[in-house]
């Protein structure tokens, strides 16, 4: 049983510590999940603060302590959705991506390198891969999530894709 | 590269992971906590459920009592009720046959019982049955195989006597023998209303049913081809 856990209770009984508590064993998680949706760091940090705020009001309501990280990742993934769908970011094209490769390291397999990449991408572009290629989505499940069509999510996945291995080539130049 | 290796890699890479958040975004966070009353949503929905107990409650005694109601005879036939008494719209008050001849009798008159009114000689006399519940049968044509009815008085009228204390039925009578009693009653009832000159105090008018009458005619189309009469098939009495 991890720690986190044992704060539930006392969250539920509007204990300030066991909110704190709760709050930074997995808000990290969840910015981590925000930071793959988000350029900016802001960004994903405000996506963070709406979930955990909606988990500390919904808490009472989860009745399956276990099920809370899942829980929160779904919520995650739809706060940052519901933030690009209310900016109505615009699908970038392919030659309006960065494509500086200044924030590349020397490891393809680091993680932080392969973060960079990934919130490098266009909006449009990032949205469909981590849905699809991360959190598992089928290209209907992310029509649906982004108000897009079925044709336009794999597109957009495959010059995804693109982007992507184009980044990594110039990783390997590197 | 392949591109579900693509996809593994990043999968791999990014799909579980921490990052660590500012040093204010607590603040933040705690800035939009719900009050230490948080357990609001529980005790509301303990509440919901309690309404729920309750309206499950309150359907199971109605359908209990409907149940009961429906089950005990003395639902259909009131302590204090009234008698009803079935007259010919022929031969109505205005019009009493002075001699009464014998007319069939289908079953045994019950026990009868004047009322104690000032004005009791215009008053027709009160019947008071036996116990049964069958008194509270709607005025129904027997078979015309037991008493055909006269083509002349398809319309009854109904007289409400006034209320008479009887005793409740013991046990339930199932409904045919009730309405089979009822309209063995109907000569009993004319000739008890025959005797009297008064008039009467309520009036219902019954209609027969159509099927009634459409058995009729077809008796009487059958008559005709035999070559009869239909008086043959009356029974032997005078109006």
């Amino acid at each position: 049983m991890e720690a986190w856990y044992t704060h539930i209770h006392g969250s539920l009984l509007g204990q300030l510590d066991a909110q704190r508590a709760l709050y930074e064993a997995l808000a990290p998680r969840v910015l981590h999940t925000c930071k793959r949706y988000f350029a900016d760091e802001a960004e994903a940090e405000d996506a963070m603060i709406r979930t955990m705020t909606t988990m500390f009001q919904q808490l009472p309501t989860i009745r399956e302590p276990k099920a809370l990280p899942a829980w929160l990742r779904r919520t995650a993934v739809n706060e940052c959705l519901m933030e690009l769908r209310k900016r109505k970011t615009e699908r970038a094209e392919l030659s309006e991506a960065p494509d500086t490769g200044t924030s590349a390291t020397d490891s393809l397999h680091d993680r932080e390198a392969l973060m960079e990449v990934l919130r490098q991408l266009p909006d449009g572009y990032r949205s469909v891969f981590n849905l699809y290629a991360i959190e598992g989505y089928s290209h209907a499940e992310i029509a649906e999530q982004l108000g897009i069509s079925e044709a336009t999510s794999k597109s957009q996945l495959s010059r995804a894709r693109q982007w992507l291995q184009r980044r990594l080539a110039n990783f390997k130049v590197q | 590269m392949n591109p579900q290796d693509l996809d593994k890699l990043f999968r791999d890479a990014l799909s579980e992971g921490r990052a660590q958040p500012r040093p204010d975004s607590w603040a933040r966070v705690a800035a939009g906590l719900p009050s230490a009353a948080s357990n609001a949503p529980a005790k509301s929905k303990r509440r919901v459920l309690w309404y729920r107990y309750a309206a499950a409650a309150s359907v199971v005694l109605a359908a209990a009592g409907l149940w009961r109601t429906i089950q005990s005879p003395s639902a259909v036939a009131p302590p204090n009720h009234a008698v009803l008494e079935l007259i010919t719209e022929a031969n109505a008050p205005s019009a009493p046959s002075a001699a009464q001849p014998n007319r069939p009798v289908l079953q045994p008159e019950p026990t009868t019982v004047d009322r104690p009114e000032p004005s009791a000689a215009a008053l027709p006399p009160v019947r008071t049955e036996a116990p049964s519940s069958s008194k509270w049968a709607l005025a129904y044509l027997e078979p015309l195989e037991r008493s055909v009815q006269d083509d002349a008085v398809p319309l009854l009228k109904r007289r409400v006597a006034a209320p008479q204390d009887l005793a409740v039925a013991e046990k339930p009578v199932p409904r045919y023998r009730q309405l089979a009693s009822d309209v063995s009653q109907v000569w009993t009832a004319v000739n008890a209303y025959r005797s009297s000159e008064a008039q009467p105090q309520v009036t219902v008018e019954v209609h027969v049913p159509a099927g009634v009458l459409q058995r009729v005619q077809q008796t009487k189309m059958l008559a005709q081809n035999f070559n009869q009469s239909w008086s043959t098939f009356l029974p032997k009495r005078s109006l």
